[in-house]
């Protein structure tokens, strides 16, 4: 468990056997590679932009086809299910499935141009259900709307924009011209149109077409050969081909759902292909060599260096790196319980070479941090349940693991602060004590006080506890920093920099006692004998904490004459350290008072509960409350368990991570295997 | 007027909720605006920006909480002094809680352009939004206080 050292490597092979190497190192997953520290120029680069573009494009053809099956032909599974361990795969059948890959890409390519054309198909059917649409008032004239009359008969068909029935009509003929003489006959009518066939004799037939046009008549302009109700037909025929085509596509593009998993194989494979490309063109070549340098961890190296050899032609050098290059990437090694804050702290900044890891020490802090900010037993159980059922169900990947261990230690933490609250699910236990119809604390566990203080009731004491608890976290931050000063070489620095810090903490602790906590501890007497330890404690506790303030001030002037440096200098530091004073007091005031949301954030989720059991008690019903009670209880842990994440990563990050730790180094990204669907057996 | 003690507190208890519940309401509601835009651009990180959404509604829950812990101590004919007690203690929270809200909703908003650009860091973003509720927290913490003294 530490930051590893890492090594330059240099592996100088054959052009025949660079796929081959570069492959095996990929799978082998621990060197990052980089350009060759090189002044010439007898080595080039590959060119791999083409590459890669392509690689792309058959990614992004992958990428679609895999959600049209997820679409038609879902894959199995429940919601636990991504926590089952991915096959895996030896390297020659890695290579055997590897031919296939042409094959499935054209499958991918049959799966997208399926789902094209159900897509074109959906279009052609919406268009042809807007030609219905428009011909459907017409559905019941029995003659072509492109008639035009026969030998002695001039015929009109077209609407007028108003609901008429032929008396209307006629009348309407009349009234606009009395010289106007036929027949109409109402096709269908509706609110908004009319839609009409008129009739007149031929020598007749200009007077009643301007009649009827001042009447409001609209010609149809959509004509039919045949009469609307054959359109409607063939429309309607063709909507039922489009969908039997549709079905088809459909069906085929389900039954290729038995090739999910080539096609995810296909995925990973493009992924493996592209992911080395991406770093190709650092690899530095000539007619017949090429060389191939990056970082490698310690203790990989060496296993790293005789595996090579052993397997291919090829000549290896490994050289220490310079611990104060800031390029040289960072590779923590961490297990067991730190490995489970590796996430948290590589989202703050991945520690540098000069750093102490810090994954270890801050689970000491982290899950009882959480655990108060949760605090709900009830809730903890759950997560811890939860957990060891996915732990024990499946055999978890090192990377799942942590997360499921981060889950794991958090759910203790909030079952242990809890309990400590009597919190279960809020007020659960006096509730179902009293046959969920009071909360009068009658329950087994009100009664035995397994707990010593109820935040609701002790306000003032669990504050005191919380503020305890940020000064023994900061206290230990402190020593980390003076442990890291000492390592690197700065005892002195780090002695006069940290103990006066360290001094006020412990000195502060009589100050809080007393002006924030008054009487709270003393109250009660369980916490008595705390509050009289501390009061006894004061004739030591005060000098303490006046020594600190001196030595904050006088400190870098200790350090000025070390350094020697000129009196003014050291005389000019002493006004710093004054202001280093005004500086560690405001500082670790508002330090000590972030943890106050501890308090807060672990009362939110108690008091919310009991709430909702409240509300889930009012009807009365049994099956009501539970039924409330279930949707409340997921609502609120949902909503605390974001929280309490947030909370417990700001104290991590600002109160924590502030007193020591440094980051910004570059992250270890070594090439390697980023596949979803397998993994590889282990090789020699 | 013997019961204005209790119209008072109950007061106070509807100035908690309803000031940081407007504040939440806004803040979440900023947050969002741009979460729905970068879930437009790539809905993978919907489960990223949702919890910087859900940020700003912290507030409108200690609202809520300090709401609850008013009417707790709500007594039939209390004096008008500690109903004016109950009154001042529900001040800080709805007042912290309305503006924080407003503010954290939006640094989280922001945020959401952050993780939108660079998904990685959305542990920064979150960390940056979380500042900002520190305030809500500590007047949440002073109301409790004084709700305690008022009675």
């Amino acid at each position: 468990m530490a930051i590893l050292n890492m090594k330059r490597i240099e592996v100088l092979g054959l052009q025949k056997d660079r796929k081959n190497i570069i492959e095996y190192v990929q799978r082998q997953g621990n060197v990052q590679l980089d350009e060759m520290q090189y002044d010439g120029d007898h080595f080039g680069h590959l060119q791999t932009a083409s590459q890669i573009s392509r690689l792309e494009k058959y990614d992004s053809t992958v990428e679609s086809a895999l959600s049209v099956l997820t679409k038609y032909a879902p894959a199995k599974g429940g919601l636990l299910d991504s926590f089952a361990p991915r096959p895996e795969m030896a390297v020659t059948e890695y290579l055997e499935k590897a031919k296939d890959a042409d094959e499935t890409l054209g499958i991918c390519q049959k799966i997208n141009s399926l789902y094209k054309k159900i897509q074109d198909d959906r279009v052609e059917i919406t268009r042809a259900e807007t030609a219905i649409d428009q011909v459907r008032p017409w559905e019941n004239l029995d003659i072509p709307s492109s008639f035009r009359g026969t030998q002695d008969t001039k015929v009109f068909i077209g609407s007028i924009a108003e609901p008429l029935d032929r008396e209307g009509i006629l009348q309407k003929i009349v009234t606009a011209d009395p010289a106007a003489v036929g027949d109409a006959e109402v096709v269908s009518s509706d609110n908004n149109q009319t839609c009409l066939v008129a009739i007149c004799h031929k020598d007749n037939a200009k007077t009643f077409e301007q009649a009827l046009r001042t009447a409001g008549f609209v010609p149809v302009t959509d004509t039919t050969k045949h009469p609307p109700k054959a359109r409607i037909e063939r429309l309607e025929k063709t909507i039922e081909d489009y969908n039997a085509e549709i079905a088809e596509a459909e069906a085929a593009i389900t039954a290729y759902g038995e090739k999910r998993e080539d096609i995810e194989f296909l995925k990973d494979y493009l992924k493996l292909r592209s992911d080395k490309y991406d770093v190709l063109d650092k690899v530095s070549v000539d007619d017949s060599v090429f060389v191939l340098s990056g970082y490698v961890p310690e203790p990989a190296a060496e296993g790293l260096k005789q595996r090579l050899e052993s397997k291919f032609d090829v000549a290896i050098s490994l050289a220490d790196t310079d611990p104060d290059d800031e390029s040289v990437p960072v590779a923590v090694a961490t297990n067991g319980m730190g490995k489970t804050m590796e996430n948290i702290t590589n989202m703050y900044a991945v520690p540098t070479h000069k750093d102490v890891d810090p994954n270890f020490l801050m689970t000491i802090f982290y899950y009882g941090l959480f655990g108060l900010m949760l605090g709900d037993a009830g809730y903890g159980l759950i997560m811890t349940l939860l957990c060891l059922f996915v732990k024990f169900k499946y055999k978890l990947e090192p990377g799942k693991r942590s997360t499921v261990n981060y889950g794991l230690f958090c759910g203790l933490g909030t079952t242990f602060w809890g309990a400590m609250q009597n919190s279960w699910f809020g007020d659960l236990p006096k509730w179902i004590a009293n046959g969920l119809k009071s909360n009068d604390p009658t329950d087994f566990i009100s009664a035995n006080h397994l707990y010593w203080f109820d935040p609701l009731q002790n306000t003032s004491r669990f504050l005191l506890l919380c503020f305890f608890i940020g000064i023994l976290h900061l206290f230990f931050a402190n020593c980390i920093n003076l442990y890291k000063m000492i390592r690197n070489k700065m005892a002195f620095e780090g002695i006069m920099e940290v103990v006066p810090i360290l001094f006020i903490l412990i000195g502060v602790i009589p100050v809080i006692n007393t002006y924030i906590g008054g009487t709270a501890l003393a109250e009660n007497p369980a916490t008595k004998p705390i509050d009289d330890l501390i009061k006894s404690a004061e004739p030591v506790l005060y000098p303490i904490l006046i020594a600190g303030a001196v030595l904050v001030v006088i400190g870098p002037a200790f350090v000025a004459i070390k350094q020697k440096k000129s009196i003014g200098k050291i005389l000019g530091s002493v006004g710093g350290g004054l202001y280093g004073l005004y500086n560690a007091a405001s500082g670790y005031l508002g330090d000590i008072l972030s943890y106050a949301r501890l308090l807060a954030l672990g009362l939110c989720t108690g008091v919310i509960a009991s709430v909702i059991n409240q509300l889930a008690a009012t009807p009365g019903n049994p099956i009501l409350f539970w039924f409330i009670f279930l949707v409340g209880h997921v609502i609120n842990l949902g909503i605390n368990l974001i929280g309490a994440y947030v909370h417990t990563n700001r104290l991590q990050y600002v109160e924590f991570f502030g007193k020591f730790y440094e980051g910004g180094g570059s992250t270890f990204r070594p090439l390697d295997v980023n596949s979803q669907s397998f993994v590889f057996k282990e090789e020699n | 007027m013997e019961n204005l003690g209790v119209v008072l507190a109950i007061l106070g208890a509807a100035f908690a909720a309803l000031l940081s519940g407007i504040g939440s309401a806004k803040g979440v509601g900023l947050v969002g605006n741009a979460a729905a835009g970068v879930v437009t651009e790539d809905p993978s990180l919907f489960g990223k920006v949702l919890i910087l959404e859900i940020l700003p509604g912290t507030q409108g829950l200690y609202g809520f909480l300090a709401a609850f812990l008013i009417m707790n101590n709500i007594q039939p004919g209390m004096p008008v002094s500690q109903g004016l007690g109950l009154l001042a203690a529900s001040v800080p929270i709805a007042v912290a809680g309305l503006v924080s809200a407003l503010h954290q909703g939006k640094v989280a908003a922001a945020g959401c352009g952050l993780v939108a650009k660079r998904p990685d860091q959305n542990g920064r973003a979150i960390i940056f939004s979380a500042m900002v509720e520190t305030y809500a927290v500590l007047a949440l913490l002073i109301t409790i206080l004084l709700i305690g003294r008022a009675v």
